[in-house]
């Protein structure tokens, strides 16, 4: 399992990740099929995220489909390590 | 005690399959019988694809022409974008339609945010709103399912009350709230709707056509999803378009400064372009020592972080943090060019901060910027030149430059308080009952306040006076930066001048109907900002999504049916011919006074040879400016043809 890195202050809550991997389950999109929750916070701007147990880090995928959809660098590969970040 | 209704979507999972279009899933609400219904719009979806292009066709085919704004018949369409809640990237914005509260048109505006997605995985794309309920209530729309639920508690409240209590009420704090104010609920034109705290869907009245039928808000939250026709093409159209949003350079800057700090820089130049008026338009070149003082690089210090709506990888709307006056903090969103223009440079006004608060305060009031500060502005230069005193504003002095004075009249406006009530109408209706010449600054186009200045730059004028949704720039105005992309600009072409502008109004007004179609945003394409995508994207993204194989000429030509079924709306439902394409006076009479466009103004002969061309390139007849039947036929718009003919607007050939 690859380890992803979410560093909050680079999220601008765009929703990208979740709809990809939304459409890395089902093929469709969606907030809901995602295996990504993410909320809002209670500052101005800054999102809260977490992985839930359907995340299969794309094993399949050299890059997974929400590190790779980011448009903000918001989510990253750590280079080493287990589990979901 | 809540009005508990059901109405539940028809379609769940097969919403796009390939080849099928779009289907338009459609919720009908009767405030007035408290009914609820839904229906697909598969006609005005093949014709109309989605968003603003069906919500015109159900208002063309379904509201009587001589239904006013605050009628109970009167309808009120929301539409999001066909792409919305996909990864299209920018693909976000919902169009609200109706009929116009200033004039009895095209009522119009857009927001973006995250509604329409979660509208659309809610199970809908379109909420039809007619009737007027007895006492305020919401809308709550979630999982295929709509209810009708009390809004006493929060009548009366501000946007951003509301939304915090609605969430609260539905203890699900990530549902997204589109609200109006005060304003709208005192049926003020000059309001909007408000959803995410700044998010606007301003112009038209819109916050007062919700108020006139007692609807405080629509709340949506979807956990549905959405397909698209042919998945590995559509990706490849999202790549392809992330990889033009991230290559943008002034995308970057967007994402990082807004598109305020980005572009309204002192040294960024677009202070001079002659679009933003100074003192109710007495000129239209801002003194550089004073208008230095609110420019985008002073926001630096303010702006606490940045977001972006959904789907979007340029993220331009700024969160700020300001100190009160009695040592507390304001916290807000946004602050764009055209709040600079509204809260700054109309009003002399030299204090950023006060500015940002102006805007924060309309937001909280759900007054739309644009309107308000226009009738204020024309109230603060009636006061300076004697027409008005403090007799009428409560014992408020209108002095050009007092923050106090601007702020302390948003709220006048909102609550309707001593002079607050008259400008409530607008300024066309303020200055025919006060008269005494203040005709002469009364800033309308068609009869709705205009914010901008366009003096300077004809395509830029030529696409705000002719615009459907009444002297507003998001159809056809056009300055040289689009010019330049989409052209085969020749060598004589400027922004300054009258000829050779029509064709690219034409071509921008196409290209809005095809972003507000699609819900992406102008943002990200190719009005203003990053310039990242343009039709050829919106084209492929369309067709991998809806299984269709348009050309973009084919999409283009959608979006001027489009833009042709609001001319129809204006015809049949207010009567506007050629007359109403004209600027307002002191637009004609008075020149720029100072700057590097001193002596600019509209000259008649001039714009009416400009006219001319306009209406030649649409099909439409140059001499009453209305549609004819060669031209709506070859649109393949023939039924509107026959609406026209049968009411005697329509002309035979061209």
């Amino acid at each position: 399992m690859r380890k992803l890195k979410f560093i909050d202050k680079n999220c601008y809550g765009c929703r990208m990740c979740q709809m990809a991997c939304s459409f890395h389950h089902s093929g469709r999109f969606g907030l809901a099929g995602s295996s990504i929750r993410m909320r809002k916070g209670d500052g101005l701007t800054g999102m809260a995220l977490s992985f839930d147990a359907s995340c299969d880090s794309c094993k399949n995928r050299k890059v997974p489909y929400c590190v790779e959809y980011c448009p903000y660098g918001a989510l990253q590969k750590e280079k080493k390590g287990h589990g979901k970040g | 005690m809540n009005i508990v209704l059901t109405a539940r979507s028809k379609r769940k999972r097969k919403d796009m399959g390939k080849g099928s279009g779009p289907s338009a899933r459609t919720l009908r609400v009767d405030l007035s019988r408290n009914k609820m219904a839904s229906e697909e719009r598969r006609e005005d979806a093949e014709r109309f694809i989605g968003g603003r292009g069906v919500n015109r066709s159900i208002l063309l085919r379904e509201l009587n022409p001589e239904v006013t704004w605050a009628e109970e018949e009167n309808l009120i369409v929301f539409g999001a974008g066909v792409l919305v809640g996909t990864m299209a990237p920018g693909a976000c914005r919902t169009s609200v339609d109706s009929k116009n509260a200033f004039n009895r048109g095209v009522g119009s505006s857009n927001f973006g945010g995250h509604f329409g997605a979660e509208l659309r995985y809610a199970g809908f794309d379109h909420i039809i709103v007619s009737g007027r309920s007895d006492e305020p209530v919401y809308l709550w729309i979630h999982d295929g399912q709509a209810e009708l639920r009390s809004a006493a508690s929060v009548w009366g409240k501000t946007t951003w009350e509301t939304e915090k209590a609605i969430k609260q009420e539905l203890e699900d704090d990530q549902t997204i709230v589109a609200c109006i104010g005060p304003a709208g609920e005192n049926l003020v034109k000059p309001s909007c709707i408000i959803a995410e705290g700044s998010r606007a869907a301003g112009g038209s009245g819109m916050g007062a056509l919700m108020g006139a039928k007692k609807l405080k808000a629509v709340a949506v939250r979807g956990h549905g999803d959405i397909g698209v026709a042919e998945p590995s093409r559509f990706m490849k159209g999202v790549k392809d378009a992330l990889r033009k949003a991230r290559d943008s350079a002034s995308g970057t800057l967007m994402r990082e400064k807004s598109l305020y700090g980005a572009f309204c820089r002192e040294e960024d130049g677009l202070w001079d372009l002659g679009i933003m008026p100074v003192r109710n338009g007495q000129d239209d070149c801002w003194e550089p020592e004073r208008r230095e003082r609110v420019s985008g690089g002073h926001t630096d210090k303010h702006r606490k972080g940045m977001r972006a709506c959904f789907s979007c990888p340029i993220g331009c709307e700024p969160a700020y943090e300001l100190s009160d006056d009695i040592g507390g903090v304001l916290r807000g969103w946004g602050f764009w060019i055209n709040s600079a223009m509204a809260y700054a440079a109309r009003f002399d006004m030299t204090d950023l901060e006060k500015a940002i608060q102006s805007h924060f305060v309309a937001n909280q009031l759900g007054l739309d910027g644009d309107n308000a500060a226009a009738v204020i502005s024309w109230a603060f230069e009636c006061f300076e030149k004697g027409m008005i005193s403090k007799r009428d504003t409560g014992g408020l002095v209108l002095s050009w430059g007092d923050p106090a004075a601007l702020i302390e009249m948003l709220k006048k406006l909102a609550y309707r308080r001593d002079i607050g009530d008259l400008l409530a109408q607008g300024v066309k209706a303020a200055s025919e009952a006060l008269g005494r010449g203040s005709e002469e600054f009364a800033l309308h186009v068609k009869g709705q306040d205009m914010l901008d200045g366009i003096r300077t730059r004809k395509g830029w004028a030529l696409g705000i006076v002719t615009s459907p949704c009444a002297g507003r720039h998001l159809r056809g105005a056009i300055g040289s930066g689009q010019a330049q992309r989409i052209s085969e600009r020749d060598s004589t072409y400027g922004d300054t001048e009258y000829r050779d502008q029509a064709r690219y109004v034409l071509w921008q007004e196409q290209n809005k109907a095809v972003e507000d179609m699609t819900g992406i945003c102008c943002y990200l394409g190719q009005w203003s900002g990053s310039y990242a995508l343009a039709p050829s994207d919106y084209t492929a993204l369309t067709n991998a999504a809806l299984g269709l194989e348009l050309t973009e000429a084919d999409l283009m030509e959608i979006g001027r049916r489009v833009h042709n079924l609001e001319k129809a709306f204006n015809t049949l439902h207010a009567g506007f011919d050629r007359a109403d394409d004209y600027p307002p006076k002191r637009y004609m009479d008075e020149p720029v006074k100072t700057g590097p466009h001193r002596g600019a103004r509209l000259e008649k002969d001039q714009w009416n040879a400009m006219l001319d061309e306009y209406y030649e390139l649409q099909g439409w007849d140059k001499k009453t400016g209305w549609q004819t039947e060669e031209g709506l036929e070859r649109l393949g718009l023939r039924d509107v043809a026959e609406r026209l003919k049968q009411q005697g607007r329509l002309i035979r050939s061209s």
